[in-house]
């Protein structure tokens, strides 16, 4: 059996004390292995938000532990964190994923320059990577000459480049048209059959379809996981 | 670290970004670094290095021996000591004279040898040949242009010689094409010396490498043994007995008749309480009191060592450049600042995406210090060019003003470094606290665009009280020793002191958002605003209260200043004119006495209301205050200045009575009473020569030092019936004269005072006033104009439920307003603080006639800063309101 490339043990958020005080997360068992897409699915305020914060280490659970490739977060320096978020995880929340400032490819090569990437061998991974999600031509755009859609390419693109091989994705779609909605989708569920693996947050229960495994959460726990075997090749299948 | 390089990429596109705002940072660091390079220039053209001062004074000699009140034989003595002491080192005397020639006016005569290696530098030969023989002269181009020659005419100067003299040569001192200067041939004004009216100045220069070794044993033979040698014989020998504690190189100096006067003055009544101080006083009077005072032979020596030495921080061009950018920059690393706060805050997402791809906490700082790096760099580079442009241009214009010709640059790198240095580290200080704040957010508050609101930090008010506290006891400490780091030391602890109460700002601000809740909607949202946006708020109030401290500080030391000279009586009117005397052709200098000539002359330039020619009786004067028991602080005596400069009685005659035009004092004079013009009404008392006389003191406003103090009424003239009486003129114009009749009364040759009206307090306070509602309207639409984008961000959405658009605009009149109140309250007192601090070292006491002030005290005047506390928050607040454009009613933008 092949070892998870992240996994949580009994993990617990809370935020605020006294009477401000909101369990977030409540004791989560999760793992994640290579290759594949588990959707998260729950109404909004659920913990959703907050288990990707978890897995990518943009913060501190309260109870548990977070592993990700076979390091525990709990025993890494803010140094290290910020290490894990440039070469382990990646992410991808509903819009404004891109700095401004910075092209297409440029965005992508960020977290590999910032890990002190020679810029040349950053910008080959960046322009592979934009390949990957068929965007090749527009390496030197910057943001604000793509659409929400490409916009979104892009970050998956980001989110899976060079090392990288776990994307987390908050509600990627949430901002953009169905049609447009379903090739981000898509485009995630070949990532993941090409080897990459994904936490996808989503509360549209059509397109938790595409995912490995289905897991529900309510009130910060896991009310069930639903395992799917055969994956759709449209939305279409599933109706 | 890596990954720095990318992190300073996405500084630089940042900038790229923001390119308007990108300009606008540039040009404010830009401009006080071009001004600072321009000023340093100037200064460096317009001083001497100490070389090029040694230069001036020296020649390429090593020393120079000034013969003081020189007696034959003195100039041999050190020739032959120096002989004595170091064959090798040798003696050129180099003899001056200040002679008035026809057609030039005062002109310096020369009779230096060219080609002696001593004197070498100390004049350039421009054009021609130096003089060697009788009948050559050398002269320089402004004597040239007055007398209309040139190299090979001819010209007749009738006090150098009988001849005409062929001009050979064209010379100028270094280092200025501007003077008169004559050179004739080598020692010729040894031939001429008797023939001329003005005394010729003798010095020897000695040169060689034991030289200056030389000096020091030459000084101590001269004080041993030689000096003795030329002291005159006493006039009356042996000294009197009764004189015995009359010092004995004064006691030389003194004539037959006066040694005996002084011995009448010790006996007799008019010597008053203390007849031991009374003669002292008369014999220093009569020694050094006059025209030309007395002095025995003595040498002074000036070393080379001595002139390198003497360059003061304070002078160089470097440090000059670098204040001056300094002030400005300043305010430039607040503006910085605010700006950076603001974009800070509207970028949080930015920062939050960039934390999520892996940016470390350093990361995040480099990208906001880089911005700043960058844009200091750019500024003061960009500064640095147009200041030297700017230099360039002018060079013309400077050289002028200068006379001097520059030659290279003009500017040296030491004038531009300074500037530089300041921009860069002002910017980088100002950015380095929105720096650290975007990097302190957590990345999920940050990728949401939400700051957390900070608790103000403990630390900062007793960190601030103690910066303010240890600045405080630096200044004092500083200003009371001598040394030179002393200067620096106080502008340590001045910007310590200023620092320490800047900090203070943002926990005010803090704590004053507290009250946000009684107060009405618009001023809430100010309260929280400012209480919120810390960083922002307390960057403007602190650029606001260092402007607000130069008007407070002017305004209180104007006051202290008015309080300490009314001990020397009431401010001048600028419509007096007193003529004191005029000048002697015969003796050179200010001693003839005043003619009706002299009255019409002036007459003839100004006009004139009242004119009083009247008598002025040399008596010595003391009042009331100056009598009785005078201690300083510590219990020992104070000086007391004396009335004025010389005659200090005038005699109240019709004509003086109606030119002052008071009552009091008329009807006083005529019912023969003493009359003190003074500050206040009031019965004293006058001692003159000794005796007291009751008086009555009026408020009259007089031509401070030149006017008598004192009148009598002419009947009491025959009380003094040996002393002399000297004439002066009082003028009373219709107004005070222009520019131009002020210069054409100053060339009449007239010794003369007043026809100028200090500048009042009130006047001191509108322009302190105006200029700093000005400045500080400046530095808020600075600060508004970058911090804009952000206020409107929040403002949209008030709009957008409900509010008029207008409320953008009576939002920011109150921000600016509640902002500018806040500095003032830390100004005020920090600014009377300043001023205090500064004068508490002062341990002396001015003392005049009119009374005594420590020179620590410190008047505040405290209705004018109340008033000015009070008016420029609300007129900022106002101007604000009516220039700001309502809010736009367009829906909201995305940052991004
Ligand atoms: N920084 C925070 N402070 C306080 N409560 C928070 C914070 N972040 C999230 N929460 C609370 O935690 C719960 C889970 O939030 P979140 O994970 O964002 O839900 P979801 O993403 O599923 O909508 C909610 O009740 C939310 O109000
Ligand atoms: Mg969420």
């Amino acid at each position: 059996m092949t070892e998870p490339i992240l996994s949580m043990r009994r993990l617990g958020k809370t935020h605020g004390v006294g009477a401000q005080r909101v369990d977030a997360l409540v004791s989560v068992d999760l793992d994640l292995l290579p290759g594949e897409l588990v959707a998260i699915t729950g109404r909004s305020g659920s913990g959703k938000t907050t288990l990707l914060n978890m897995a990518g280490a943009l913060d501190e659970p309260t109870t548990g532990e977070v592993i990700v490739d076979g390091q525990n977060l709990a025993t890494l320096s803010k140094q290290e964190l910020a290490r894990v978020r440039r070469v382990s995880v990646g992410y991808v929340f509903q819009q404004f994923n891109l700095l401004p400032s910075l092209t297409a490819a440029e965005n992508i090569s960020l977290p590999l320059e910032l890990d002190g990437m020679k810029p040349a061998l950053a910008r080959e991974l960046a322009e592979k990577s934009l390949d990957e999600v068929e965007l090749g031509g527009m390496a030197d755009r910057y943001p604000d000459q793509l659409s929400g859609g490409e916009q979104q390419r892009v970050a998956i693109a980001r989110g899976l480049v060079g090392p990288r091989s776990v994307l987390l994705a908050d509600e990627p779609t949430g901002a953009l048209d169905e049609a447009t909605s379903e090739s981000i989708l898509k485009l995630i569920r070949s990532r993941c059959d090409a080897g990459a693996a994904a936490l996808l947050v989503t509360h549209e229960p059509a397109y938790a379809a595409w995912a490995d495994r289905v897991v529900r959460l309510r009130d910060g726990r896991v009310e069930g996981i639903s395992v799917r075997s055969k994956t759709p090749s449209s939305t279409a299948d599933l109706s | 670290m890596n990954g720095r390089r990318a992190a300073f990429k996405v500084a630089t596109r940042n900038a790229r970004r923001n390119r308007k705002r990108t300009i606008f940072l540039v040009l404010l660091v830009a401009v006080p670094v071009g001004l600072g390079v321009v000023v340093g220039g100037i200064v460096r053209a317009s001083s001497l290095s100490p070389q090029e001062s040694a230069q001036t004074a020296l020649g390429a000699a090593d020393v120079q021996v000034y013969l003081y009140a020189a007696v034959p034989g003195v100039s041999e003595w050190v020739r032959s000591t120096v002989g004595d002491l170091s064959p090798a080192t040798s003696v050129t005397e180099l003899r001056q004279a200040g002679v008035r020639i026809p057609g030039v006016g005062f002109a310096q005569v020369w009779d230096l040898d060219g080609s002696d290696p001593a004197t070498e530098g100390l004049l350039l030969l421009l054009d021609g040949d130096w003089p060697r023989a009788d009948g050559e002269v050398a002269v320089s181009p402004t004597v040239a242009e007055r007398l209309n020659v040139d190299v090979g005419d001819v010209v007749e100067l009738q006090d150098l010689s009988t001849n005409e003299l062929e001009v050979v040569g064209l010379i100028s001192r270094p280092f200025s094409s501007e003077g008169s200067d004559i050179l004739i041939q080598p020692r010729g004004l040894v031939s001429v010396e008797g023939s001329l009216d003005v005394p010729v100045e003798s010095s020897l220069l000695l040169s060689g490498s034991e030289a200056e070794e030389v000096a020091d044993q030459l000084g101590a033979a001269w004080y041993n043994e030689g000096q003795q040698l030329y002291w005159p014989e006493p006039a009356v020998d042996p000294k009197p007995s009764e004189l015995a504690f009359l010092d004995d190189q004064m006691y030389l100096l003194l004539a037959e008749a006066e040694i005996y006067e002084l011995v009448d003055l010790l006996e007799s009544q008019e010597a008053g309480s203390d007849p031991v101080a009374a003669v002292q006083q008369l014999a220093s009077e009569m020694v050094y009191g006059s025209g030309s005072p007395r002095s025995l032979p003595d040498l002074y020596f000036n070393t080379r060592t001595q002139w390198l030495a003497q360059g003061s921080v304070i002078d160089d061009p470097g440090f000059v450049s670098t204040g001056a950018s300094t002030l400005l920059l300043v305010e430039v690393a607040f503006i910085t600042g605010a700006a950076f706060a603001a974009g800070t805050r509207r970028r949080l997402r930015e920062i939050g995406l960039m934390g999520a791809n892996g940016a470390s906490v350093k990361h995040i700082r480099i990208t906001v210090l880089g911005e700043g790096l960058l844009i200091g760099s750019v500024g003061a580079l960009s500064g640095v060019l147009v200041g030297l442009g700017v230099f360039v241009l002018a060079r013309p214009l400077i050289q002028r003003y200068v006379s001097r010709v520059l030659v290279g640059v003009g500017v040296a790198i030491s004038d531009v470094i300074g500037p530089v240095v300041v921009a860069l580290v002002s910017v980088l200080l100002a950015v380095w606290i929105p720096a650290r704040t975007a990097s302190k957010v957590p990345i999920t508050s940050a990728l949401q665009g939400r700051m957390p609101a900070l608790a103000p930090r403990k630390w900062v008010i007793p960190v601030g009280i103690g910066c303010a506290a240890v600045g405080v006891l630096l200044v004092s400490v500083s200003l009371a020793s001598e040394s030179g780091l002393a200067n620096v030391l106080v502008g340590v602890g001045a910007v310590l002191l200023v620092g320490g109460v800047a900090l203070t700002a943002s926990p005010i601000l803090a704590s004053a958002s507290r009250l946000a809740n009684q107060v009405p909607a618009a001023g809430r949202l100010v309260l929280r605003d400012s209480g919120r946006n810390r960083t922002r708020s307390a960057v403007a109030v602190a650029a606001i209260m260092v402007i607000l401290l130069a008007p407070i500080t002017a305004v209180t030391v104007a006051a202290t200043t008015t309080e300490k000279d009314l001990v020397y009586g009431l401010p001048s009117p600028g419509n007096h004119l007193v003529l004191a005397s005029s000048f002697s052709v015969d003796l050179s200098d200010y001693s003839n006495p005043i003619s009706e000539q002299d009255v019409a002359a002036v007459e003839a330039i100004v006009p004139v209301t009242r004119t009083a020619l009247f008598d002025t009786l040399d008596l010595r004067v003391a009042t009331n205050e100056m009598i009785e028991g005078q201690e300083s602080q510590d219990g020992g005596p104070v000086f007391v200045a004396n009335f004025s400069d010389g005659d200090d009685v005038a005699v109240g005659t019709e004509d003086l009575l109606a030119a002052l035009g008071d009552p009091g004092v008329t009807a006083s004079i005529a019912a023969g009473e003493v009359v003190v013009l003074g500050i206040e009404s009031k019965e004293t008392r006058v001692n003159l020569n000794g005796r007291e006389y009751p008086a009555h003191e009026y408020p009259v406003e007089v031509v401070k030092w030149s006017m008598p103090r004192v009148l009598i009424p002419e009947a009491m003239l025959g009380l003094f019936p040996d002393v002399p009486t000297r004439p002066i003129a009082l003028l009373v114009l219709e107004r005070s004269p222009t520019n131009d009749e002020y210069n054409e009364i100053s060339s009449l040759g007239l010794a003369f005072n007043g026809g100028r009206s200090p500048m009042s307090d009130s006047t001191a306070y509108l322009i302190a006033s105006g200029v700093s509602l000005l400045v500080v309207l400046i530095v808020v639409s600075l600060v508004t104009a970058v911090s804009a984008a952000e206020v409107d961000e929040e403002l949209r959405t008030i709009v957008a439920v409900g509010a008029p658009g207008s409320f953008r605009r009576r939002f920011l009149g109150l921000l600016t307003g509640y902002q500018t109140l806040v500095a003032m309250l830390l100004a005020v007192p920090l600014g009377l603080g300043l001023v205090w601090v500064f004068s508490s070292a002062q341990d002396f006491v001015y003392a005049g006639p009119f009374g005594l002030v420590q020179a620590s005290a410190v008047t505040v005047p405290w209705p004018q800063i109340a008033v000015f506390a009070a008016v420029l928050p609300i007129s900022i607040g106002v101007l604000t309101l009516t220039s700001v454009r309502s809010a736009p009613v367009t829906p909201p933008r995305r940052a991004s």
